[in-house]
């Protein structure tokens, strides 16, 4: 299994289908978890370091063997991968950015459908993630969950019986676990509904932050909402209240939508349509204007108000017109003003 | 003990960390005056805002529990297993080994209740970690469950699996305790 194969396609959380999809993008569960006996990576000096990371790349080898019928799996020391694929599996999803611009001694194990990332010697030990399309929580934990097992079969989790297991941040202590949703809710942003979202989201201790974990400005209307709290409660709890709160948003974002559609159809199809026209037309294109515009065009194809254009084509873009991607596309790093212009050009090769 | 940078009276409970131009600037105030300050002190001592989670241009956190932390505070806390102290602990915020919630247990349990809410854990235990039988008897319903689902799905080998465990589960709950 090569990187480069996966620059044609557009990830498994970018797929466009599963439930719920023309609102919730993605689904995905991370567990935090540290081997016991070993220190954490805030005091590991470098011979643990390394020694960590043999011995969890030899366990989590031995799990090839049981996933018979299952894509396989990539291992990846991060070391010996360049600057520009790293920041290519950020772009993914598939690592973070800590991991792609930390040192020493680190690695990602992916599989080939890119549903399963296991991050090695990040801030703790082992981050487990599980990523899929749609809105698919339960499948994605019972996933996650058992592979969590097979682990903690091979490496033995640092555990306390009344703190759960032990992680270098008390902000994830106990589950370990961080269930996160992706949503695109253009109409509540356009509409300023989304202060109230995110008020009563952080009200019940969920928090929100935009496509690339930034801050209050999300790109292209994404916003991915998490449970803050990791202890005193259960894995199957914290899923439980996520299932009853995404849906309510989801619900939000549909209804202002239709009202929007009945009392100002004209201007939401103009904005669709000059959108699309910008993306067909542009010469020079920064990648904020285009997850913008992008954003605009995703909702009026779910609006059915444009049909030249695919959701899959648009979720592609989303994904293929970032920095790194863009490189790869390319086979070369690029300044940021020429890549600009070949981002430009190669929109309108996707949409002409 | 800190006092309060604005009155240079009471002691300093929160630290304030402003971005100014994207550098960091703390300030230790009191409560009183991080209130003038207009920072929601019920909001964020619940937890509620991070650095990065708020559009507002001040972020802060509270470092500790003062009440609990002043006796603690002189003697300087250090993890006998990793070095780290709980000093270093506060500046960026990351412990240094498992065995530090043990050694800076009464420290940590005010900022786990601040963030969780509930401190005791209540979600999976290791298979390596169930050492009492009421633990061992949750996990066999749980993955009795999983056999189930298992079965279901036609996932034999990895039944098979899951039978083996709660077997062995089983042999041992009545061990010697
Ligand atoms: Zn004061
Ligand atoms: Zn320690």
């Amino acid at each position: 299994m090569d990187l480069n194969n996966l620059t044609n396609q557009p990830g498994e959380w970018l797929k466009g289908v599963g439930p719920e999809v023309d609102i919730v993008i993605s689904s995905r569960i991370r567990l935090a978890r540290n081997v016991d006996g070993y220190p954490f990576l805030t005091t590991a000096k470098e011979e643990e370091k390394r020694e960590l990371l043999e011995v969890i790349l030899r366990q989590l080898r031995k799990l090839e063997a049981r996933r018979e019928g299952e894509p396989p799996l990539m291992f990846l020391n991060l070391n010996e991968v360049s600057h520009l694929d790293r920041l290519f599996l950020v772009e993914r999803h598939l690592i973070s950015k800590e991991l792609a611009l930390g040192k020493g001694d680190r690695a990602v194990v992916l599989d080939s459908e890119e549903s399963l990332s296991i991050m090695v010697n990040e801030e703790d030990h082992l981050r487990i993630q599980a990523l899929c399309s749609g809105f698919q929580l339960n499948s994605l934990w019972e996933k996650i969950d058992r592979l969590d097992d097979e682990i903690s079969q091979l490496l033995p989790y640092a555990f306390h019986k009344d703190w759960g297991m032990l992680t270098a941040c008390p902000s994830n202590v106990g589950t370990g676990m961080r269930v996160s949703v992706m949503l695109h809710l253009p109409a509540l942003v356009m509409t300023h509904h989304i202060d109230r979202v995110f008020q009563t989201v952080q009200k019940i201790n969920f928090t929100v932050r935009g496509f690339y974990g930034e801050g209050t400005q999300a790109l292209g209307d994404f916003y991915q909402i998490s449970n803050q709290i990791t202890l005193g409660r259960s894995e199957e709890d914290l899923i439980k209240s996520m299932q009853e709160l995404i849906p309510q948003i989801v619900k939000y974002e549909r209804t202002v939508r239709h009202s929007l559609l009945d009392e100002k159809g004209v201007e939401l199809e103009d904005r669709v349509w000059r959108a699309y026209g910008m993306l067909k037309n542009a010469r020079v294109i920064s990648s904020k204007e285009t997850m913008d515009l992008l954003s605009a065009v995703r909702m009026g194809v779910n609006l059915n108000l444009i049909d030249e254009v695919n959701v899959r084509t648009i979720n592609e873009l989303f994904i293929q017109t970032q920095p790194a991607h863009l490189q790869k596309l390319e086979g070369c790093t690029l300044p940021v003003d020429e890549r600009d212009i070949r981002r430009a050009a190669y929109i309108r090769s996707r949409l002409n | 003990m800190k006092l309060c940078e604005i009155c240079q009276e009471s002691p300093a409970t929160v630290k304030l960390t402003e971005i100014v131009d994207g550098k960091k600037n703390h300030l230790f105030l009191c409560d009183p005056c991080a209130k003038k300050r207009g920072i929601l002190l019920s909001a964020y001592k619940k937890g509620e805002l991070e650095e990065d989670s708020s559009e507002d241009i001040f972020s802060f956190s509270l470092e500790k529990d003062a009440k609990a932390a002043e006796d603690l505070q002189e003697e300087e806390l250090v993890c006998p297993r990793c070095g780290m102290s709980y000093e270093e602990f506060r500046e960026n915020s990351l412990l240094g080994c498992a065995y530090d919630y043990t050694a800076f247990s009464q420290l940590l349990l005010p900022i786990l209740r601040r963030i969780h809410g509930n401190p005791q854990h209540v979600g999976k235990v290791p298979w390596q970690c169930l050492d009492s039988n009421l633990d061992k008897e949750k996990e066999i319903i749980r993955l009795k469950t999983k056999l189930k689902r298992a079965i279901e799905r036609e996932e034999y080998e990895k039944a098979a699996d899951i039978r083996d465990r709660i077997i062995a589960l089983e042999g041992g709950q009545d061990g010697p305790e």
